[in-house]
């Protein structure tokens, strides 16, 4: 559903465009207490696994996010495997026995400060790309199609990730199969947040991630605000934080996904 | 025996005074009022009479008049904007009919003299917070891109707010662009902008007279809590056949009218369409000109006169938005409402006017080619019956009453795509709404005017379907499947209430009390409105929405009538108030309602407002001090917040000079304080990305919004037979860059701090109009 809304704000632009001017202004900002950041992953690949936690700065302050050190973060899966992650410098803890497999339902739990942290999340098994394409849309900016059949009956959640010559581009993808269940799902990655356009002979990675709802729902909420933020839309309402997949006001997100991969170079 | 039967109850209903007035020997002068060159009738048109100064009437929405008056010899007049005021003598010994064909003296190249006794209406008037728009000074305003638009200047008027640049979405005292009804020939328009808001569906040419009600809703309207802006389109000329139109920066118009059978029977055609994806076409670019974008409009309306006591009235509206990228995205989205009305005097003191109305919302989404092709489909319609009716008692005693039922059908999205063998499609949604009501106006003494009434509507949820049970939370606790009717009916009762107690003949205090319900409600997550926002009708989950308004108004008037102050203000107090969970998703949801979070509001403030009307400069000048606020459990701690339509201080300044007989000019000025925004408070990293943190919701101000815009209109022949006149026009003469959007973003620069961006969209928009007339 997101392809209709992308045109909307592109056609608004287009209109806007005619007339429109941008500029940096300085607003004042309050300050917030900070508040703790999780980025937690596991594949369907072989480990190590990471999961980095940090905190949140106040808006005027430079880019480092402060790490958050000595955490004990501990992951379990449900056929009764438990392992306690070692810490690698900087806020990043690392796994060492867990051998991962799709199917299985992995709960995470982080202590620091005093406060527990927890999120459960499922690995889904993986889904082939049929094709990849490149579609030309009215502006002429090249976009990636990835084309994947959907299995029947039950739900499922993707998110794609565009790799561009090496570079992941930050754009987010995701979808689910709410109204194509069992059909050939086309899911089409827009540039709108990286604003990468694709020229010929660029050579393109998609990685096709199946995920669980809770992932799906946090990356469906930050793909809205990173919209936002990129601007040219009508002025969205009231933006808010993304949905975590964490307890306790934890913000981030736990994603347990399995993965496959396919290679295009652009015409 | 039904006339015997409503006479009886009308009777008993209506104080013993004015009973026992019935057997003197009065009579009733009745008629209507009618422009001369067209024959169009005129709305709101004032009849007064010379000996008996405290009588104030006006002509009702098909120009008819009703006065009863004891036997005797009266100078009675009529007058209206931009007409010459006439009077008659008449010697009332029976039941007299009247018309008055009044005169416009533009047409006859004459300068504008309105020299009328009576133009302290405003005074006299116990409606309080209603303004008529009168088209002839719409069409000397500057506006954006040359389109005169009604929606934008509402939008000048003091307790009317713009949605946003250039927006035609408005907020009436702290009301959400939502809880506006707005009712095209009575048929509601539920997508009533074009192009993402920039512009209205009301194309100017086609609209015989505007009235917003924005306090004290009188008792025939109902649905919405915040005003009701009432459009009535033109009925045509039944004189002779005329030609209108003209030619712009962004559409072109073009009117047709005439009489079918002159003095019985006449019709009207407006069409409007916007002609930038003709550029288009004019590319050699394949990937351009397959690319469509256009709106276009068109209204028809026809009437018949049966006999001096029928007359039947035919409209419609159809209009659309087309939008599409080659064939692999097509948007389009539009109105079509028709109403049949039919107006019938029983006496020429009982008037009834009988609607059926029909109103349709639609949007059509395509995406992709071939394999990946998806259709969405979602509209809401509406099925209308009304019945209003008027009865003119005595000099100063009216009553209306009558009733309303609706059913409404919400369709909120067909999903069909050729790689699926079934279409998918959300649970349609239906409800019947139905209110009677009766409301009376009286003097209750030489300086007191009273209008009370009452409304009681009912709100009734129909099956079949699923209904769902939500946690606090918002996840499905339940469903519940019903296969009977009525799902879940909602009652509510709707006093209305007005008294206007003149302190001279040139001032009045007035003071209003009134309730209002919602049962239809706008879900959209865009503040500039989406032609995909989402209307959803109360249901189990959503309750009606209720709002109770307080006003209290002081009016004067000085100079001779000619300058016209007022102060009013208000306090509302807001029920079952609706926004939204964080990460909510609207569009296409099952369980949309799952994602909403309901509480209270408040709204309260001020308004100034100095006019003057007559004279060759006219205009306004208007202040509103305002505060809107809405509580709501699980947003900013429980605690008030304001709503995102407050706004502390707004200023409109309006002027319109006559220069010369071929020279008008004009001005428009606002000033308001930025809407209420959520800001990040703070960042945080993911997958290497900054991302803003949020800390509360509408936390911050966008920066104050102002601008001035100049137009000028040349009238370059005026006769009878042709006249045609060039619009030049000015939008944001002084380039103010006015914040659209604020966003924040890492810096292109330094990677290391983050910045806020702001996107204004028009400085500066000249545009020039040409139009005709033959």
């Amino acid at each position: 559903m997101k392809r209709q809304y992308s045109f909307i704000l592109l056609f608004t632009l287009f209109f806007a465009m005619l007339f429109s001017c941008k500029k940096v202004v300085h607003i004042d900002l309050n300050s917030a207490s900070p508040r703790l950041v999780i980025e937690a992953n596991i594949s369907n690949l072989t480990g190590p696994y990471f999961v980095k936690i940090s905190k949140t700065i106040n808006f005027d302050q430079s880019n480092n996010f402060p790490p958050v050190t000595g955490a004990i973060v501990v992951i379990n899966d449900d056929a009764g495997f438990t392992e306690t992650l070692t810490e690698s410098g900087n806020g990043i803890y690392k796994t060492q026995n867990l051998v991962s497999k799709p199917g299985r339902k992995y709960t995470i739990t982080i202590t620091t400060g005093g406060q527990t942290y927890e999120s459960t999340s499922y690995m889904p098994p993986p889904i082939e790309i049929d094709k990849l394409s490149v579609d030309i849309a009215f502006d002429r900016d090249k976009r990636i199609s990835v084309s994947y059949q959907d299995p029947p009956n039950i739900l499922n959640y993707y998110r794609c990730i565009e790799i561009v010559n090496g570079n992941e581009l930050a754009d987010i993808s995701v979808e689910d199969d709410k109204f194509k269940d069992g059909a050939v799902i086309v899911q089409t990655i827009f540039n709108e947040v990286s604003k990468y356009k694709l020229k010929s002979g660029d050579h393109v990675t998609v990685i096709l991630q199946t995920i669980d709802k809770g992932t799906f729902d946090y990356f469906r909420t930050l793909d809205n605000i990173l919209r936002q933020d990129g601007g040219g839309g009508p002025p969205p309402t009231a933006p808010t934080n993304p949905l975590s997949s964490f307890s306790n006001n934890a913000l981030g997100y736990f994603n347990t996904y399995s993965q496959t991969q396919k290679s295009i170079i652009v015409p | 025996m039904i006339k015997k039967i409503i006479y009886f109850l009308l009777l008993i209903w209506v104080p013993g005074t004015t009973l026992f007035a019935q057997v003197l020997n009065k009579f009733t002068i009745s008629g209507y009022v009618k422009d001369q060159r067209s024959g169009e009738a005129l709305i709101g048109a004032s009849i007064f009479i010379k000996e008996i100064p405290t009588t104030g009437n006006v002509s009702n929405s098909y120009g008819y008049y009703s006065i009863t008056l004891s036997e005797g010899t009266y100078t009675v007049t009529s007058q209206f904007v931009g007409h010459t005021p006439l009077s008659k003598t008449i010697h009332l010994n029976q039941n007299i009919k009247q018309d008055f064909i009044l005169e416009d003296p533009v047409a006859q190249l004459s300068e504008v003299i309105i020299s009328s006794k009576k133009r302290n209406d405003n005074i006299t008037n116990v409606q309080m917070g209603m303004e008529k728009l009168n088209m002839q000074e719409i069409k000397n305003l500057p506006v954006l891109l040359g389109e005169r638009d009604i929606l934008k200047v509402i939008q000048l008027l003091p307790g009317i707010k713009s949605a946003g640049e250039g927006n035609v979405g408005f907020y009436v005292r702290g009301g959400a662009a939502d809880q506006n009804l707005i009712l095209l020939d009575e048929a509601n328009v539920y997508g009533s902008s074009h192009l993402l808001g920039f512009f209205s569906v009301f194309n100017s040419d086609a609209i015989k007279d505007v009235t917003v009600y924005k306090g004290e809703q009188p008792a025939e309207y109902g649905g919405r809590l915040s005003s009701v802006l009432d459009i009535r389109m033109n009925d045509g000329n039944n004189q002779k056949l005329g030609v209108s139109g003209g030619v712009g920066l962004i559409a072109s118009r073009l009117n047709i009218e005439g009489p079918i059978i002159k003095d019985k029977s006449s019709f009207t055609i407006s069409g409007r369409r916007t002609y930038a994806d003709l550029f288009l076409k004019l590319s050699h670019d394949t990937s351009i000109n397959k690319n469509r974008l256009y709106f276009y409009d068109l209204n028809m309306k026809a009437n018949y006169t049966l006999d001096s006591k029928n007359r039947v009235y035919l409209s419609g509206y159809f209009g659309r938005d087309v939008l599409g990228f080659g064939n692999t995205f097509s948007l389009d989205w539009g109105n079509a409402t028709g109403t049949i009305r039919w107006n019938h005097l029983f006496t020429d003191k009982l008037f009834l006017n009988t609607s059926v109305i029909f109103s349709n919302y639609d949007y059509r989404i395509q995406t992709g080619a071939n394999e990946g092709n998806f259709h969405i489909t979602s509209k809401i319609q509406d099925y209308n019956f009304k019945q209003d009716y008027q009865f003119f008692l005595g000099v100063n005693s009216k009553i209306k009453f009558g009733l309303n039922s609706i059913y409404h059908k919400v369709v909120p999205g067909i999903i069909s795509s050729a790689y699926l063998t079934s279409t998918t499609q959300l649970l349609n949604k239906f409800a019947w709404e139905n209110a009677v009501y009766a409301s009376h106006e009286f003097k209750s003494s030489k300086s007191t005017t009273i209008n009370y009434g009452l409304r009681a509507s009912s709100f009734s949820v129909l099956g079949p379907g699923s209904f769902y049970i939500y946690s606090a939370s918002g996840q499905i606790i339940d469903s519940l499947k019903y296969q009977g009717r009525f799902v879940k009916t909602y009652f509510n009762i709707e006093p209305r209430f007005a008294v206007n107690k003149l302190l001279t003949n040139t001032s009045s205090i007035k003071a209003a009390y009134d309730r209002n319900i919602q049962n239809m409600h706008l879900l959209s997550n865009s503040t500039s409105g989406n032609p995909t926002d989402l209307w959803i009708p109360s249901s189990n989950n959503v309750k009606p929405e209720i709002a109770d308004q307080f006003s209290l108004g002081y009016f004067q008037n000085f100079r001779n009538d000619q300058y016209q102050f007022s102060v009013e203000t208000y306090y509302k107090i807001l029920q079952n108030q609706i926004d939204y969970r964080d990460g909510t998703q609207l569009r296409i949801n099952q369980n949309a309602e799952s994602d909403l979070l309901y509480g209270k509001g408040r709204a309260y403030g001020i308004e100034f407002l100095l006019k003057k009307k007559y004279g060759r400069f006219n205009g306004w000048a208007g202040y509103t001090l305002s505060r809107t606020e809405k509580q709501i459990d699980g947003i900013n701690n429980n605690k008030y917040y304001p709503s995102k339509q407050d706004r502390t201080h707004e200023i409109s300044l309006v002027g319109i000079y006559n220069a010369s007989k071929r020279w008008t000019l004009s001005t428009a000025f606002v000033y308001y304080t930025g809407n209420a925004v959520t800001f990040p408070s703070g960042k945080y990293e993911i997958n290497g990305q900054v991302i803003n943190y949020y800390t509360e919701r509408n936390g911050y101000r966008m920066p104050p919004y102002h601008r001035l815009d100049v137009g000028a209109t040349y009238l370059r022949k005026k006769s009878i037979k042709f006249e045609s006149s060039w619009t030049f026009s000015i939008y944001n003469v002084y380039a103010r860059e006015n914040a659209y959007t604020i966003t924040f973003r890492k810096s292109p620069t330094d990677p290391n701090i983050t910045e806020a961006l702001q996107t204004s969209l028009f400085r500066i928009v000249p545009s020039i109009t040409y139009n005709f007339k033959f």
